[in-house]
C-alpha cells in the first residue's frame, strides 16, 4: 500500500541541521581505549581524579540543592507528527463502549478505573445535547509499555526547560455520535477516576494540548486510598467495627493512637526479614519487612554489615514499633535496635493510610469524649475494657489508590509530575545488535518512576544510575532489541562512549498485547 | 534540475583526496558528512512520512558509509552517488518490512511536468487516475519517476544513482511513462 502526500510542508535547512551530529557518528566507529594498570602512577591520573572528584562533588551539590536538573530529551522537530506511534500496527487499541441512552452513567473499565458521565453531559458541534447512541472510546496508558505503543510524548516543556513526566495514571477519551465527535457540556463535567500505583500526593493533572504541542497544567487530582476489599488487614476490620459499636461500647474502648510510618533513610543500613505471619501482628501489613538500624541505641559496626549471618531473632523494643534484632552465627552474634521502614514509594501509600487512620482515631477520640461526658452525667460506669488495635500503615497491595478529576474536554489526561534525576549519568551511546551498529531512536523506560524517554539517534543517553532502566529499539523489520536493567549495571564507570550490545527478541510481536506481555515479563522470552 | 555531480575536475580531485584521508582517519570524514548530509536527508525525507525516521535512516546511511569507506573505489561517479545508492538500499530495507507503507511526496507544481509528459489534461478524474498509476508502480520504477519528475534530476544523475547508464535511465523512464499513459487512459475509459 502506498500513500501520496500532495504539497507537504517543506523542511528548512536549519531544521535538517539539527539532526546533524558528526561526533556521535564518529563515536560509533571509534571506541576510546583506556589506559591499564600503570596509569594510576601518571600525572594524568592525578589530574583526572581531581577533576572527577570536583565534578562529582559539584554534581552532588547541584542535584541535592538544585533538584531542578531534569532529564533532557533530545529536541523534537516542531513540525513532526505530535503523537506518533512507533509501529502503527502496535498502536494501543481503544475500548469502544456503546451507550444507547445516557442517564447518569458510570462506566467501569477492566482495570477498575471509571468514567462517570452525567445525563446531558455531551453536546454536538452546534451545542445540542446528545443523550442517545453514543460511542465512548477510551484507552488507559498505565505503564511505559503503553506510553511507547501510543507514541504519546512524555516530554514537558516548561518555559524552555524540558522534563520527562513520570505518570501515576493516564487516559485518552473521546465520545462520538454517528461517527461525529462530541464535546463536553461545560455545565456537566465528566468525572474520571483512575486506578493508580502511586500514592505520592505530588502528582499534578495535565492535559495534552495537541495544538500547543505541550502538556498544559490543569491543577491537581483528588487522591483517594481505599482498602482493597479482598485484602483488608485485620486491624482495619477492627476499625470498621468501631464505627458501628454503640455509645456504651465506645467509652469502653481504649483507643490506640496509630504510629506514623517511617521512610527509609538511604544513608542507613537496612536488612530484610521474612517473618512468620502472626508472630508480630503489627508487622503483618508489610509484605517483606525492611528494618533500619537505629544507631542512637548502638552505633553500627560496619563489619557486621558485611558478615553472612546464619540466623536472626527478633524481640519487641520498649518503644512502639522498635525491635531488638539479634544476628547469629555459630561463632559470633550482635544485637541492634531496628525499626520497620518503607521504601519511598511505599511510604506515600503508608502515609496516606496513616493520615486517614489518624483522622479516624481523632474523630473516635472526640466522639468518645463527648459520649463519656454525656454518660458521666448519667452516672454510667465503664466496667470492661476492649482493646482495639489501630491500623498500622498499609502496604501498596492492600490498598486501592484512586485519582479522580473532572474534565471539560476530551483528549489525553495525565496525572503526572516532572521527573528529577538524582543520580544522572550520561554516555555517548552506540547501539549494536549481533555486531551490527545502529543509529536509531531508542526508548528508555524506568519502572520505578513509571516514565519513558525517547532518545533520538544522535543524542546522548542520560539515565539515572539507580533507576530500573530498560532500553529498547524497534528494528526496521519491527523486532525489538533490548538492553536490560542488569545490562545497565554492567556499564563500566569510567567510560563515556559505550556500545550497548542489545539482545534481539526473537518472538514476533504483532499486536500491542504481544508487546505489553513481553514488557511485563521484563522482555524475557 | 538537481545535480549530484561536482562539475569541476579540481573539485573531484579534492573530493578523492578527502576520501583517501577519511580512509586513514575517520575524523576526516566530517567534511564529506557536512557536504552531503542535507542532500541525503532530503532524498530520504522525500520518501518518508516522519522526520525522525528520516534522521534515523540518514544516520544509518552515513554510518554505513563511514564503516565501509575503506572499500570505496572511485569508478568515475561522484562520491555522492555512492551515498545515494546506500540511501536507496536503506529506504528499500525500510519499506520491505511489513506495516511500513510507502510514502510518495509530490509537489503539485512538479506534477505538471509529469502531466505534460503523459500528454494528458489536468482534470480531476485524470489526476486521480495518475495518482493511482503512480501508486501501482514497482519499487524501482517508482524511484525513477520520483527522481526524474518529483525531484527534477537529470538522467545522468539518475543513472549514477541507479548504477545504470544515462541512456538506459532515459529508456527506462520513457517505458514507465508509456505504461502509465496506458493505465491512465484505461482507468478513464
Amino acid at each position: 500500500m502506498k500513500t501520496i502526500h500532495i504539497d507537504r510542508e517543506n523542511i528548512s535547512s536549519e531544521e535538517i541541521q539539527r539532526f546533524k551530529d558528526f561526533k556521535a557518528l564518529l563515536g560509533n566507529v571509534s571506541q576510546p581505549t583506556f589506559p591499564k594498570k600503570t596509569f594510576y602512577r601518571t600525572i594524568w591520573f592525578n589530574t583526572i581524579t581531581t577533576v572527577t572528584v570536583i565534578s562529582i562533588a559539584l554534581i552532588f551539590y547541584f542535584t541535592t540543592f538544585f533538584p531542578k536538573s531534569a532529564i533532557k530529551e533530545t529536541e523534537k522537530p516542531k513540525n513532526s507528527a505530535f503523537i506518533n506511534p512507533p509501529v502503527k500496527a502496535w498502536d494501543l487499541r481503544f475500548t469502544q463502549i456503546p451507550i444507547r441512552k445516557l442517564n447518569d452513567t458510570t462506566i467501569t473499565l477492566i482495570s477498575g478505573s471509571s468514567v462517570k458521565l452525567p445525563a446531558n453531559s455531551l453536546i454536538d458541534e452546534r451545542g445540542n445535547i446528545i443523550n442517545e447512541n453514543i460511542i465512548l472510546k477510551v484507552r488507559e496508558i498505565p505503564s511505559p509499555a503503553e506510553m511507547f505503543l501510543t507514541g504519546i510524548p512524555m516530554a514537558y516543556d516548561s518555559a524552555g526547560v524540558k522534563n520527562i513526566f513520570e505518570s501515576a495514571g493516564m487516559i485518552e477519551i473521546y465520545a462520538f455520535n454517528n461517527n461525529k465527535p462530541l464535546k463536553i457540556n461545560p455545565q456537566k463535567p465528566i468525572e474520571i477516576t483512575l486506578i493508580s500505583k502511586d500514592a505520592n500526593p505530588a502528582f499534578n493533572l495535565y492535559f495534552l494540548d495537541t495544538t500547543l504541542r505541550n502538556w498544559v497544567y490543569k491543577g491537581k487530582d483528588k487522591l483517594n486510598i481505599e482498602q482493597a476489599l479482598s485484602e483488608k488487614p485485620k486491624s482495619h476490620i477492627s476499625n470498621i467495627l468501631v464505627d458501628s459499636i454503640s455509645e456504651i461500647e465506645l467509652v469502653q474502648v481504649i483507643l490506640q493512637k496509630p504510629e506514623p510510618p517511617r521512610a527509609a533513610n538511604p544513608n542507613k543500613w537496612h536488612f530484610t526479614l521474612d517473618l512468620i505471619k502472626g508472630e508480630f501482628p503489627e508487622l503483618d501489613i508489610f509484605s517483606k519487612t525492611t528494618f533500619e538500624i537505629d544507631d542512637t541505641f548502638k552505633p553500627l559496626n560496619k563489619k557486621h554489615t558485611q558478615a553472612i549471618w546464619e540466623d536472626a531473632t527478633i524481640k519487641k523494643g520498649n518503644v512502639p514499633m522498635t525491635y531488638f534484632v539479634t544476628f547469629k552465627t555459630t561463632k559470633d552474634s550482635c544485637t541492634y535496635l531496628a525499626r520497620p521502614v518503607y521504601s519511598l514509594k511505599e511510604y506515600y501509600v503508608a502515609k496516606a493510610a496513616y493520615d486517614s487512620s489518624l483522622v479516624q482515631y481523632q474523630n473516635l477520640l472526640n466522639k468518645q469524649k463527648t459520649v463519656q461526658a454525656k454518660l458521666n452525667k448519667q452516672s454510667i460506669k465503664k466496667d470492661t475494657t476492649i482493646y482495639v488495635e489501630n491500623s498500622q500503615p498499609a502496604i501498596v497491595t492492600n490498598y486501592k489508590i484512586m485519582r479522580s478529576f473532572e474534565i471539560l474536554q476530551f483528549g489525553i489526561w495525565n496525572c503526572d509530575k516532572p521527573r528529577f534525576v538524582k543520580n544522572e549519568r550520561k554516555i555517548d551511546p552506540t547501539y549494536s545488535i549481533k555486531d551490527t551498529l545502529y543509529r536509531q531512536t531508542v526508548y528508555l523506560a524506568d519502572d520505578k518512576t513509571n516514565s519513558i524517554a525517547i532518545i533520538y539517534s544522535n543524542a546522548t543517553l542520560s539515565f539515572d544510575r539507580k533507576a530500573n532502566n530498560t532500553l529498547w529499539m524497534v528494528t526496521y523489520d519491527n523486532k525489538i532489541a533490548v538492553f536490560s536493567s542488569s545490562d545497565f549495571q554492567s556499564i563500566p564507570e569510567n567510560v563515556y562512549r559505550y556500545t550497548l550490545n542489545m539482545r534481539l527478541i526473537k518472538k514476533p510481536i504483532e499486536t500491542s498485547e504481544d508487546f505489553i506481555k513481553l514488557y511485563q515479563k521484563g522482555f524475557k522470552e | 534540475m538537481i545535480s549530484i555531480a561536482n562539475k569541476s575536475n579540481s573539485r573531484i580531485g579534492d573530493e578523492i583526496s578527502q576520501i583517501e584521508l577519511a580512509k586513514k582517519n575517520p575524523h576526516h570524514f566530517e567534511i564529506l558528512y557536512n557536504r552531503y548530509f542535507e542532500s541525503i536527508f532530503r532524498f530520504i525525507y522525500q520518501r518518508m512520512d516522519s522526520k525522525e525516521t528520516t534522521a534515523d535512516i540518514t544516520s544509518q546511511v552515513f554510518l554505513k558509509a563511514l564503516v565501509n569507506i575503506g572499500k570505496y573505489t572511485s569508478q568515475g561517479f561522484p562520491f555522492s552517488a555512492w551515498l545515494y545508492r546506500i540511501a536507496l538500499n536503506e529506504i528499500s530495507n525500510y519499506y520491505n518490512q511489513p506495516n511500513h507503507n510507502r510514502v510518495i511526496n509530490i509537489e503539485s507544481i512538479k506534477l505538471h511536468d509529469l502531466v505534460d509528459e503523459l500528454n494528458t489534461e489536468e482534470t480531476e478524474e485524470k489526476l486521480n487516475a495518475l495518482y493511482q498509476s503512480v501508486k501501482n508502480l514497482e519499487p524501482d520504477d517508482l524511484y525513477l519517476i520520483e527522481m526524474r519528475f518529483f525531484e527534477s534530476r537529470s538522467f545522468k544523475d539518475i543513472g549514477e544513482i541507479m548504477s545504470i547508464t544515462e541512456n538506459n535511465a532515459k529508456v527506462k523512464v520513457y517505458r514507465i511513462l508509456d505504461k502509465m499513459k496506458q493505465e491512465v487512459s484505461k482507468h478513464i475509459s
